[in-house]
């Protein structure tokens, strides 16, 4: 799948390792809460880096405690519908201050890379024939936000106060 | 009223542009019909029995002149002439073309208004009492917080792709004229013992196929807090609430098999963790907003006139159009003026272009340029002089507008059902029509008094059967139409769910039930009791007892 | 009796509308093509699709069909009231207003 990450297409070098693979000898992978429970002492042994995909509805309280330990949190859209993972993204990033890549993957389609930038992601692994004009365009489609997240975007209650305008 | 700012106005123009790129890439076929319907309805776009559908906001019910007029013309310009008052605070357009609703939004900015998340799992459009601003026995404007959860719920980039969707109402009155209690969240501003202003929230009610009214989970919350304490809550469901199985990924479900208190504990931690941080709004812009709903410019002199009690003394039409459609008003000299939408044997909350630009002009010259919309399908003048009445109501005549039976039976609740709906079952609009010609004297309705009907055309209970004093659902047997009846149901403060009586009428007996409903009720009632209050006395077994005798 | 026609929406209006037998659409019920086995439906659906890929329509599907005096017929009340239009309507706009279909006008 290409990935997007700060804008631009990126040569991905992470391995998406599937609970059966064996582990590979070298380079960095992504693993699931399932293996990252099951082999920790393994996959820290290794020395590569570490990332960990969480499944929609696994709970981000499961990794807070080694979330140093990850260079790459990917949350999972089974389906774009699904929304669960918008929540996940804020408390890691906001409430357990995770300052690595936050991937979305799965189904992740161009009318959802807006909220999900807002909400922390910044690496998109998008559908072939996604074009980063495409993506720009997205995430700056709308720049007025009532809701402040943590993400650097100033919302409005904020511009407000800086310029009060009274009411009529 | 509140008036966009360059920041409100700037959003609802990019939505827009959104909105056509989004309908750009469906023609052009870069978007699958899978992936376009999600967008349209984020929009309040559905594709319905007919034709495309379309659900512009009115938030917290309430209409400027300008905007009324831009209703009709819209009607006009893109529909078939006329439009749909909905239960939520809401109109529906019935034949928009998909590739002309990018230039009908444009038009509606202009006048500050959308159809921004009027569909979809998202936070709907927030609704409240249809009389704010207007009434003595309202602590606060509930307006005020209405719009501040409008702009905190538009785009929220967490709470877009919830479970299911979600309602939130708010009233400021003890007597509950926004149907709180069956919304995904009520608010009830009130005092507390320390003379304090804040919220009792209540979550998790609904109708639906699992009707529930809402529990209370805080009585009291601080003003100041409630953006944070609805942002906990909302994320509590988010990620708790069920998704795999769509009848039971509403919140009434999460809170029904957690348990209020265990569901109102899970928000509380989650609060704590949130509840001082930038999420709450700073005391200036809450007074910023607040400003907007300042009270009009009243004439405190106003006191009626002797014409106008001449009038009523004159004229009968007149003063019983007054009695069942005008209110009291906070001051005194005032009213508050009730349009109904239900005309015997008219399409309940429907009206036309040219009665739009009336209620308009009637608003712009007599009610401070102020309409509201109710729930229960029709419009409201909030405030208007009392010797202005009669001109008010002789400019209603003429349009068709003054009918007098608001709380009456033919009052109906009703859902456009099986004429419009892809999801119906059943018609609902010509079962109205056939209860409200059976009923279509008026001294007659006055006589049975205050009762609510209300018709849905499926279980997913638009029409909110669930919570009328007598509620009638349409079903399919066999293919053919047929209504099951429930008694007993409230949507007010006793907010309760009604009992269904025995086996579903066909349609040709469903006015004759609910004649035998009525009478029944008629050979009953004590001096003074209303409906309701005789149906709680008695139980159903009488009702059940002659519907089921003679049919 | 196997009676079937194929109706949709038309993607840019969302006009109602029926497959004929020259493969084009109409909005009128009595132009349907009925099919009436199910291998001739098997084709029509084939039809309808194409059209969904195409974008020139949206959610085609099969409706049971009578033809009744030389004319289509829907089986169900609700293909019926599709066909027709609201048996209620506030406006006095309609397709093919022609019997029932009576506008009913407020009050």
């Amino acid at each position: 799948m290409p990935l997007i990450k700060d804008g631009s297409f990126v040569t991905d070098p992470w391995i998406r390792l599937a609970d059966e693979d064996a582990l590979p000898e070298i380079g960095p992978i992504i693993v699931s809460l399932t293996r990252w429970v099951a082999a920790r002492d393994a996959l820290l042994a290794r020395g590569w880096p570490l990332g960990i995909c969480l499944a929609s509805g696994e709970s981000v309280e499961a990794i807070t405690g080694d979330l140093d330990r990850f260079e790459v949190v990917a949350l999972e859209f089974p389906t774009f519908m699904d929304g669960r993972s918008y929540s996940a993204a804020r408390l890691l990033r906001e409430r357990h201050g995770f300052s690595g890549e936050l991937r979305a993957v799965g189904n992740v389609l161009r009318d959802q890379f807006l909220f999900l930038h807002r909400c922390g992601f910044d690496a998109f692994e998008v559908r072939e024939g996604e074009t980063v004009s495409g993506w720009l365009q997205a995430v700056a489609a709308l720049t007025v936000w009532y809701q402040p997240t943590g993400d650097a975007r100033v919302t409005v209650p904020q511009l407000r106060q800086l310029a009060p305008i009274a009411a009529e | 009223m509140y008036r966009y700012d360059e920041f409100d106005a700037a959003l609802v123009t990019q939505r827009v542009a959104q909105f056509r790129d989004q309908v750009d890439r469906r023609m052009k076929g870069t978007l699958s019909e899978d992936e376009f319907r999600p967008l349209r309805l984020m929009n309040g776009l559905y594709l319905q029995l007919h034709a495309y559908m379309l659900r512009v906001a009115i938030p917290y019910g309430t209409l400027s002149s300008v905007q009324m007029r831009m209703l009709a013309h819209i009607a006009r310009r893109y529909d078939h002439g006329y439009g749909h008052f909905t239960t939520r605070q809401n109109i529906q357009y019935n034949w928009p073309k998909l590739v002309e609703v990018p230039d009908l939004l444009d038009e509606l900015a202009t006048v500050e208004m959308h159809a921004i998340q009027t569909s979809g799992n998202c936070i709907r459009n927030v609704t409240s009492d249809p009389y704010a601003g207007a009434v003595a026995d309202e602590v606060e404007d509930p307006r005020i917080w209405g719009e501040i959860i409008r702009q905190w719920s538009t785009f929220h980039p967490e709470f877009s792709f919830l479970p299911r969707k979600f309602k939130i109402a708010v009233t400021g009155s003890a007597e509950d004229r926004a149907a709180i209690r069956v919304h995904d969240i009520g608010l009830r501003i009130h005092r507390n013992e320390a003379g304090e202003v804040g919220f009792e929230v209540m979550v998790g009610g609904g109708q639906g196929r699992t009707p529930m009214i809402a529990k209370t989970i805080r009585a009291f919350l601080p003003k100041a807090h409630l953006l944070s304490y609805l942002e906990a809550i909302l994320r509590v469901y988010n990620l708790m609430g069920r998704r795999d199985n769509k009848y039971k990924a509403r919140i009434k479900i999460l809170v029904h098999e957690m348990g209020a208190e265990a569901f109102a504990d899970q928000v509380e931690a989650e609060w704590a963790e949130i509840k001082d941080g930038p999420v709450d709004l700073p005391a200036s812009e809450v007074a910023r907003i607040e400003n907007y709903f300042a009270p009009p410019a009243l004439d405190t002199a106003s006191n009626g006139s002797a014409d106008y009690a001449l009038k009523l003394k004159s004229d009968a039409a007149f003063a019983a159009w007054v009695g069942s459609n005008v209110l009291g008003h906070v001051q005194p000299g005032y009213a508050i003026a009730n349009i109904s939408l239900k005309p015997v044997g008219g399409v309940p909350g429907d009206a036309t272009a040219e009665q739009m630009d009336v209620v308009a002009d009637l608003a712009a010259r007599y009610s401070h340029d102020e309409i509201r919309v109710t729930y229960e399908q029709n419009l409201v003048l909030p405030h208007v002089r009392r010797e202005d009445l009669y001109a008010v109501w002789q400019a209603l005549g003429e349009a068709k507008l003054d009918t007098a039976n608001i709380g009456l039976l033919g009052d109906m609740i009703v859902c456009p059902g099986l004429d419009y709906c892809s999801l119906a079952n059943a018609r609902s609009i010509p079962v109205s029509q056939q209860i409200s010609e059976r009923f279509s004297d008026p001294e007659r309705q006055r006589k049975i008094g205050k009762l609510d009907i209300k018709i849905s055309g499926c279980i997913n209970a638009c029409g909110h059967h669930h919570v009328g004093h007598i509620g009638i659902l349409g079903v399919d047997k066999r293919g053919k139409e047929h209504y099951q009846i429930t008694l007993g149901g409230k949507a007010n403060q006793d907010a309760a769910v009604g009992a269904i009586v025995g086996p579903a009428f066909a349609e040709t007996d469903i006015a004759d039930a609910v004649e035998t409903v009525v009478d029944t009720y008629l050979d009953l009632r004590a001096d003074g009791e209303e409906f309701i209050e005789t149906l709680g006395r008695v139980g159903i077994a009488p009702f059940k007892e002659t519907l089921y005798a003679t049919h | 009796m196997f009676e079937n026609v194929i109706t949709a929406n038309r993607l840019d209006d969302g006009t109602v509308i029926y497959l004929t037998r020259e493969s084009l659409w109409s909005p009128t019920l009595a132009d349907a093509w009925v099919a009436e086995d199910e291998d001739e439906a098997v084709v029509m659906m084939a039809a309808g699709e194409n059209a969904e890929n195409k974008g020139i329509v949206v959610g085609a599907y099969l409706i049971a069909a009578e033809v009744l005096d030389d004319t289509v017929v829907a089986v169900r009340l609700r293909e019926g009231i599709r066909a027709d239009g609201p048996t209620r309507r506030t406006d006095s706009v309609s397709v093919d207003d022609n019997s029932e279909q009576a506008h009913v006008p407020l009050r």
